[in-house]
């Protein structure tokens, strides 16, 4: 009985495993998350937006699994320019946004959110190999233990987005 | 396949097929994580220069973390746990490559690593946020009493093998460290509820909130488990193990300047425990009552700590605890309380080169009062434990080896002065590889009961037609329980999606407890005056291990991990003359483990998962070899809301895991069960 009820539940495992939908297994992350989360806080201290459609307000939208989620909750309580920063997570349309945080897990099911936001002076970072390359503003990327990041001027300049000259400073400058 | 010598029979080695049959094999996901987040609040205060300074411990690299550790060391992450379906510290444990998690009754756990398993299993520290949880009284972990929400645990660290020259006395065969969330990861309000078959009902709720600079959680939760049943041998029916239990929680993180951090943290808790206890007694007409223990057990504990980095790398933490408990019911009536204080500091003093230092004090002061097992001729007794630590960390051939070198020095008021040093070296030829070899050196301090605690044990035939009462006398001339370990392990990213762990071990133990039997005596230590049958714990063993350990963690797909591991041991123990074991606490072992892991992401927002394991048998007290399975089914309809039903021991109606200690509760049969549980958070 046992031994039957097993195999059956095993098979119907594998079933799921081939047919089910791809969807990522949620990252344990903590610290590096965390870590990114003030490099992007700083980033919206640094960038000036020309074209945001309400400077009353700084939305960040964040797109990710749980664990990245997480680590940007606590800008809830941060500010920008004295403006308190909202955080929307895992919007289905990308209208509001100011900044958009894409976590490379889930860059790939994200495609037509980044792309609604182009030309509309979103600031848009990412976390994959090749994100600025591709297009997005700002890459944050991993050199050894550390975190480093490279910015993208051609997409800054086309999205209005003016980028103080420390953040480029410190910047890897990816321009094409 | 074959290759792996499981000696099951029967219906076991069928399962043992259908398990092959699934290949599954296995993973482990392991990684370490050394650096512990505990400021993530204070990173939103630091400079963009600052921020690209710090080293950070991505997970997303999988081979990074381990390459650094030269232990044996597995982390279970909070979604590990929170995709268990556990609903108990100890449960989640069963997720651990190479321990040994065997439940006796509803409310009675044991955990061991690398052998030498009892209730007591006294060879295995844990810790809670660096607070020590082993229990100095009966040198064991009360596994019941460590109730923690798995919700508000960040991560828990195992490592497999002696700590001795970090965690200090008690950490021989491995250490547990429980690590709780920050709270700027608990914000908001959480609200769990659930119940089912055996786990009848269980609720939490938590609150947190932060602000710049700071957060602060508190949370309480309660729980009914119904009784278990006997195992046929014993009786029939009910054991009588009902238990209930509730706690109360809180947290408060605040940051005082840049990298200064400082935390507290508290909880109460009260469960009772109830089961059939084993109660011989040679006055009476049948030498085997069973009779009913209504257990109370209450605890409370408060902890601080500050820690400071510096500018230049250097840390700094400086900890205290208090704890508190009381056990009552008529077989052991205790209680003791724990004051702890232990400063660390960590410094670059020169390039290339790690040193730590630490000190610490401890106090604990118990109380026993005469209760129809356990009894003390020295009710109220208080003993102290200084100790120091320093480690060096040495880059060599430009971070590719590296060499730890360090001890522990210790002074016990049973023992007088411990040295546990060790010796660690870590290879990393090319970024996914690392081999690592270490030798240590463990102690394991005698406990109250070896030193002045009186045990009613049973009863033996010691005279033809007559039995006599066995009373376990504590001696003061007992000393420490030695361990000197050799461990040598290899990890490799196999590929992108295939990892590999292997860590093997001799351990080679001496001055190990146990008793010897002297002559009847009639004069009482206890309260009666028929003839009884003294014993008087010695170090009068010693014992060889080894084994090893072997896990793979697989990711075929982004939507599915697989984790697995087989671990293997062998022990050999060796009594002096005149010397024995009460129980053979080295038959106590299990041999081999294999447990098989699978995470499934269904879609967004459905999960399935499951754990296999396997168990061995245990030849004294004879518990027979098992195969069980969990599931749960997790459906997550809006981010707020989580949906799961999970079965446990679904293979089987019932097993047994462990047998009965030499005193304390008779083991009861785990049972099939189901439950569901509902998780909201907004």
């Amino acid at each position: 009985m046992a031994v039957k009820s097993l195999r059956w539940k095993i098979f119907i495992l594998f079933l799921l495993a081939v047919f089910a939908a791809p969807c990522s297994v949620a990252a344990q992350v903590n610290l590096e998350y965390s870590v990114k989360a003030a490099f992007v806080l700083n980033f919206l201290r640094y960038v000036t937006f020309e074209n945001a459609n309400d400077p009353s307000r700084v939305i960040l939208c964040v797109v990710g699994e749980d664990e990245a989620l997480a680590a940007f909750a606590p800008l809830r309580e941060k500010s920008v320019n004295e403006l308190q920063i909202e955080i929307v997570e895992n919007p289905r349309h990308a209208g509001e946004c100011m900044a958009l945080f894409v976590t490379a897990a889930a860059e790939e099911g994200s495609r037509k959110l980044i792309e609604s936001v182009r030309g509309k002076g979103v600031l848009l970072i990412g976390e994959s190999p090749g994100f600025a390359a591709r297009g997005g503003c700002i890459e944050l990327t991993e050199e050894g233990k550390r975190i480093r990041f490279s910015i993208n001027l051609k997409t800054a300049r086309s999205e209005k987005l003016s980028i103080s000259s420390r953040l480029l400073q410190l910047a890897k400058v990816v321009d094409e | 396949m074959t290759t792996l010598y499981f000696r099951l029979c029967g219906p076991a080695a069928l399962r043992l097929r259908a398990l092959f049959f699934a290949a599954f094999l296995i993973l482990l996901p392991a990684r370490t994580a050394a650096e512990t987040p505990e400021d993530t609040a204070a990173l939103f205060d630091l400079s963009i220069e600052q921020l690209m300074s710090i080293e950070v411990y991505s997970v997303s690299k999988k081979d990074e973390p381990l390459a650094k550790a030269s232990a044996a060391v597995f982390v279970l992450t909070a979604e590990d746990l929170r995709r268990s379906g556990a609903l108990s510290v100890p449960e989640a444990l069963r997720l651990v490559p190479g321990l040994h998690v065997a439940q006796l009754d509803n409310s009675t756990w044991s955990v061991s690593s690398r052998g030498f398993n009892g209730v007591f299993s006294n060879k295995l520290l844990v810790l809670v946020d660096g607070r020590s949880v082993y229990n100095p009284i009966f040198s064991g972990v009360y596994w019941n009493a460590l109730d923690i929400s798995l919700e508000n645990i960040e991560r828990i660290e195992v490592i497999r093998g002696p700590g001795g020259t970090l965690w200090g006395a008690n950490a021989v065969n491995g250490v547990i460290d429980i690590i709780t969330k920050h709270t700027a990861k608990t914000a908001g309000s959480y609200l769990a509820f659930g119940g089912g078959s055996e786990e009848r009902a269980f609720a939490e709720a938590r609150q947190g909130n932060v602000w710049e600079g700071g957060g602060f959680r508190a949370g309480i939760r309660a729980y009914h488990r119904d009784a278990a049943k006997l195992p046929p041998e014993i009786g029939i029916g009910d054991a009588y193990d009902e238990t209930e239990g509730g706690s109360a929680n809180f947290r408060l993180d605040s940051e005082l300047s840049a990298g200064e951090t400082l935390f507290f943290a508290g909880d109460l808790k009260r469960f009772k425990e109830d089961s059939l206890v084993r109660f011989e007694d040679s006055t009476a007409a049948a030498a085997f009552l069973p009779a009913r223990r209504f257990g109370d057990h209450q605890e409370a504990s408060l902890q601080g700590k500050y820690h400071r980095r510096m500018a230049n790398g250097d840390e700094l933490s400086l900890q205290a605890f208090y704890a508190w408990y009381e056990r009552d019911d008529f077989t052991v009536r205790q209680e003791a309380q724990t004051y702890d204080l232990e400063l660390q500091h960590s410094l670059q003093p020169v390039s290339g080169h790690t040193l730590s230092w630490g000190a610490g004090f401890r106090r604990v002061e118990d109380h026993f009062q005469d209760a129809a097992i356990v009894q003390s001729p020295d009710p109220r007794k208080s003993y102290d434990l200084f100790s120091g630590f320093v480690q060096d960390e040495v880059a060599l051939r430009g971070n590719q080896l590296r060499l730890i070198l360090g001890t522990k020095l210790e002074h016990h008021t049973f023992t007088g002065f411990e040295p546990q040093p060790n010796v660690r070296l870590i290879w990393n030829p090319d970024e996914g590889s690392s081999l690592w070899a270490a030798y240590s050196r463990a102690i394991r301090s005698p406990a109250r009961y070896n030193d002045s605690l009186n045990i009613r044990a049973g009863s033996f035939e010691a005279l033809p037609g007559r039995r006599l009462t066995t009373i376990l006398l504590g001696d003061e001339q007992i000393d420490s329980e030695k361990l000197n370990a050799y461990e040598v392990g290899w990890r490799q990213r196999l590929s992108g999606e295939l990892q590999l762990d292997l860590a093997t071990f001799l351990f080679d133990y001496s001055d190990l407890e146990s008793i010897r039997f002297e002559s009847p005596r009639i004069e009482p230590p206890l309260n009666g005056s028929a003839p009884f049958l003294p014993a008087r714990w010695v170090n009068g063993a010693s014992a060889v291990s080894y084994g090893g350990e072997l896990t793979l963690t697989w990711s075929p797909v982004s939507y599915w991990r697989l984790q697995g591991g087989y671990s293997a041991l062998e022990l050999e123990m060796e009594f002096q003359e005149g010397a024995g074991g009460i129980q053979d606490e080295g038959e106590q072992t299990v041999e081999q483990q294999l447990v098989l892991r699978s995470l499934l992401n269904l879609s967004e927002s459905v999960e399935i998962d499951a754990l296999l394991r396997f168990v061995d048998s245990i030849s004294q007290p004879r518990v027979d070899d098992y195969a069980e399975l969990d599931l749960r089914v997790g459906w997550r309809p809006y981010r707020q809301l989580e949906l799961a039903v999970s079965g446990r021991n679904l293979l089987a109606e019932s097993h047994r895991e462990f047998g009965e200690p030499f005193f304390g509760p008779l083991g009861t049969l785990r049972q099939r069960a189901v439950y569901a549980v509902a998780k909201l958070r907004f």
